[in-house]
Order: C-alpha cells, then structure tokens, then sequence
C-alpha cells in the first residue's frame, strides 16, 4: 500500500489537488483519503459523493501534526481493512515548526502562489522536507511573480519537483501526474516495494513533549529559558 | 534553418465539444500571429494554452509543442513570455529591485543583463518617465506594461511572445510591436484593434471558445494596414498635442 500525505496551509488548495490527482488515476486503486482538521471541515461529503472511503480525524485541543503521529497506525489498519491501494493523508497543515511528513511516504506540499513571492521562505519542514511542491493560484498572479514564487520554492527545496496546477480547470494536471509517478517510484526505491510506513517517524521531529502552553496554561512568561 | 523555433497547434475542441476544423497549425519563428474574435469567444483561454505548452489537459484539449527551442528555453516556463500588467505582489519593490529579482529567479548571471538599458527601453514606450528606484507601486498600468514588454526582451528572453490587447495599455503600440517582433520570434497577439490585426502576417479567428477560420492578411490588407497607420499617427498627434495643451481646432 501506498501512502502520501498532503501538506500546505490552510485553504492553499490540499483537497482539489488530490481530486486532480484521482482524476488522472496515477494511484493505486482503491483509493481512501483521510482527512485531518483542526476545528470541523465538512469536506467527507464530497469523497462520498466520488465513492472514495474517507476517515475524518477532528485535532481538537491537541497539534493536528501530533495527532497525525498518534493516529497514524489506526489509519493503516483502517485502510488494510479496506484493502485499499493507496491511502491519501489530507492534513490540516498549520504551523511553521514542523511538518506531517512521514520518512517512508510520499510528501506532497501544496503552495498557494497569492500568499505572495515571499511566502515559500516562511513555511520550514512544511516546504524543505516534501518530495514535490504542486503551487496553486498561478492564474491569479503575473507571470514575473510565478517565476519568482518558483524560484523561491527551488531555493527552500531544490530537490522537489515543482508543478503548476489550475484546481479548476485542471490545467497542470497531466505534469502533476508525471511528476507523482517518478515521486512514487522514488519512493518505493527507499522503502522496498512493501515498506512498512508503520515503522518509520516524522522527516522532521516533532517536539517531544507538550509544554504547558500545550495543556492550557493562560498566564505568559512564567518560565525562562 | 532547421534549428529555428517552430510552434504547433494541435486542434482541440470548442465550448460544445466540437473538434476545431483543422489537424494541426505549424506557426515558424518570425511571425506576428494575431488573435480575433468577439470577448468571450476564448482568444485569452488560446493564450493560455500557449503559455503552458499545453499538453492537453486545459478545457480546450489543445495540444501546444514547440520545436527548435534554445537550450535552456526548452520548457514552456523559459519559452514562452506572456506580456501582462498585473504586479500586485510585487508592489513594495522599486522598479531595480524587480529587474534583479526576475533575474536571479531565473537563474541569469548578473553580467548579462543591462537594467540601464532595459529602463530606457521601456520609456521610450510610455509616457512620463520611471527610473530603476522608481516604485513599482507608482507606475501607471501603461509603464508596467511598458517595463514588462521591456523586461521580456531584456531578461527572459523568450522566444515565443503572448500579448494580449496591447491596444488597451495607453502606450505606443506600433512602437511595442516593432521591438517585439523580429525573425527569430514568434508573436501572438490576441487584439480588438482592427489595425494591429493586419499589422500581423495571419490572423486565428475564434468563435465559441475554438479556432474557427486562419486567414493570412493579403496585399491589399497590408496597403490598407498602411492607411490605417498613417491615421492612426495622425490620431497620435493629436493626443500629444491634447497632452500639451493645446487647441486643435
């Protein structure tokens, strides 16, 4: 089975990129897509509607990136379960300290080119740790602007693959396809063609521990590093 | 001549599904290409298409390959340019600090680009003059359509070139259109403006979102393209002179 996980901020464009991407049938079917949210997304329906299994995981209080790590056997065993072939991580994407990615799966970064030219220096493991970038919006901006977005992308991450896509009209998705075939290859090139992502940890490690703040302190500056 | 560029169009369908009435169209470096149709009728979906190279997955289906293309400029990012005015994110730069950005996203060494050259382009184009501390922020749309007509020449150095109605910008467009061309480039340029569209060596008319009719401009067209100019300088005149002041009649 393969899995890939899907970062970006929110709202860059996660969940039309992977309905593109099933469009062009590159994955391994069957396909499922787990959902990972911070506050309730709604977005289930429209994998129901397409007939794809979905798994919604709500982070509530807890780092939606902690609570992918945590969940992350339960949703490998849900996907056996269904024997599907390939299992898409949608994740809420949010802070600029860690990322979700997982050693042994595919890291697909979705990048929204109206965040402005600079914004791919500010996303961290999110940018620097995926094995292809897909920059959404392209049409929305200038074509100077598109080449200094992705100039930014190639600077931050030079090995990923950087891919324009219309989530719209799907321009961009054959390219995309392309590139996720090569970006799959690779990867089963690392793990051996039954890798067992069950075993590996984050690209980027997570904090190690929740500190106060975590849990719900509300006062500021009691401890002093 | 075989390492020229060479653009392909191979046909695609229109808005009802209807496959355009032609195999493909080869268009060969040197050409000025115009673009006509009602709005609506999908000349900027076939600029589009072209800037990407499209391999096919656009609404239109249209498949774009371009042949010949400089090493370097193979893919469609370096060879095809799209001339357009929007700059909204790079406001908070000076017209220098763009220029080096745009060069060093693509990777040029510094040695080969000339911004001095590049600025003065660009307002022998538009009107009041700009200078590279000039902020981006306060150019007028026909200066940074200017700068970006300028900036294509001076530093992508495309050599496919998509201009779209250039008649709209507020600058010299047969000045525009003489830098722009040249054999070794290719120029479509999607138009309202009856002149600037027999000004081009073929013109692609679109209805319903396909390429429907490729008519290449006659003789008689270009002797009347020759009127039209010498009207339209007259025209020009007559702006220039509003510009100062002056009563002209």
């Amino acid at each position: 089975m393969t899995v890939i996980i899907v970062g970006g901020p929110p709202s860059a464009g996660k969940t039309r990129v992977i309905h593109k991407a099933l469009d062009t049938n590159t994955f391994d079917s069957p396909v499922g897509v787990a959902k990972l949210d911070c506050v309730e997304g709604g977005d289930e329906k429209q994998w129901q509607a397409r007939g794809v299994p979905v798994r919604s995981i709500l982070a509530g209080d807890l780092c939606p990136d902690h609570m992918l790590m945590e969940q992350f056997p339960a949703l490998l065993a849900w996907a056996e379960e269904l024997a599907l072939g390939t299992i898409v991580i949608e994740t809420a994407g949010l802070c600029g300290r860690c990322a979700p990615y997982l050693h042994q799966a595919l890291a697909l970064a979705v990048l929204d080119a109206t965040a402005g030219i600079a914004a791919p220096r500010k996303f961290g493991p999110l940018l620097e740790d995926a094995d292809l970038v897909v920059m959404t919006r392209g049409d929305l901006v200038s074509q100077a602007e598109r080449e200094a977005f992705a100039a930014n992308v190639r600077a931050i991450n030079p090995r990923a693959r950087r891919i324009w896509l219309d989530g719209r009209t799907g321009e961009g998705s054959q390219s995309m396809a392309m590139a996720l075939r090569e970006a799959l290859v690779q990867i089963r090139c690392r793990t051996g063609s039954e890798g067992s992502p069950a075993l590996c940890g984050p690209r980027t490690p997570l904090p190690q521990l929740y500190c106060s703040y975590c849990l719900g302190r509300d006062q500021v500056g009691i401890a002093v590093l | 001549m075989s390492d020229r560029i060479q653009l392909t169009i191979a046909a695609g369908t229109g808005k009802t599904g209807s496959p355009e009435p032609f195999d493909r169209l080869v268009f060969p470096a040197g050409r000025t290409v115009a673009i006509v149709g009602p709005t609506g009728s999908g000349k900027t979906r076939l600029l589009a298409d072209i800037e990407r190279l499209s391999p096919g997955d656009s609404p239109t289906r249209r498949q774009v390959f371009l042949d010949n293309a400089p090493a370097g400029l193979v893919d469609a990012d370096r060879a095809v340019a799209r001339i357009s005015q929007s700059m909204q994110f790079f406001l908070d730069l000076t017209v220098g600090e763009f220029l080096e950005l745009h060069r060093d996203g693509l990777g040029i060494p510094a040695a080969d680009v000339d911004f001095d050259n590049i600025v003065a382009q660009a307002n022998l184009l538009a009107g009041e003059p700009f200078y590279a501390d000039t902020p981006l922020a306060a150019l007028s749309g026909g200066q940074a359509r200017a700068l970006m007509i300028s900036d294509v020449l001076g530093i992508s150095k495309a050599p496919v070139l998509l201009v779209d109605e250039i008649e709209n910008a507020g600058i010299d467009r047969h000045a525009a259109l003489d830098i722009l061309g040249g054999k070794d480039r290719l120029v479509f340029l999607a138009t309202h403006d009856p002149l600037l569209a027999l000004r081009a060596d073929v013109r692609l008319v679109l209805g319903g979102g396909a390429i429907r009719t490729v008519v290449e401009t006659t003789p008689g067209e270009r002797k009347l393209a020759d009127r039209l100019a010498s009207a339209d300088r007259r025209t020009i005149l007559m702006r220039e002179s509003l510009r100062r002041g002056e009563i002209l009649a």
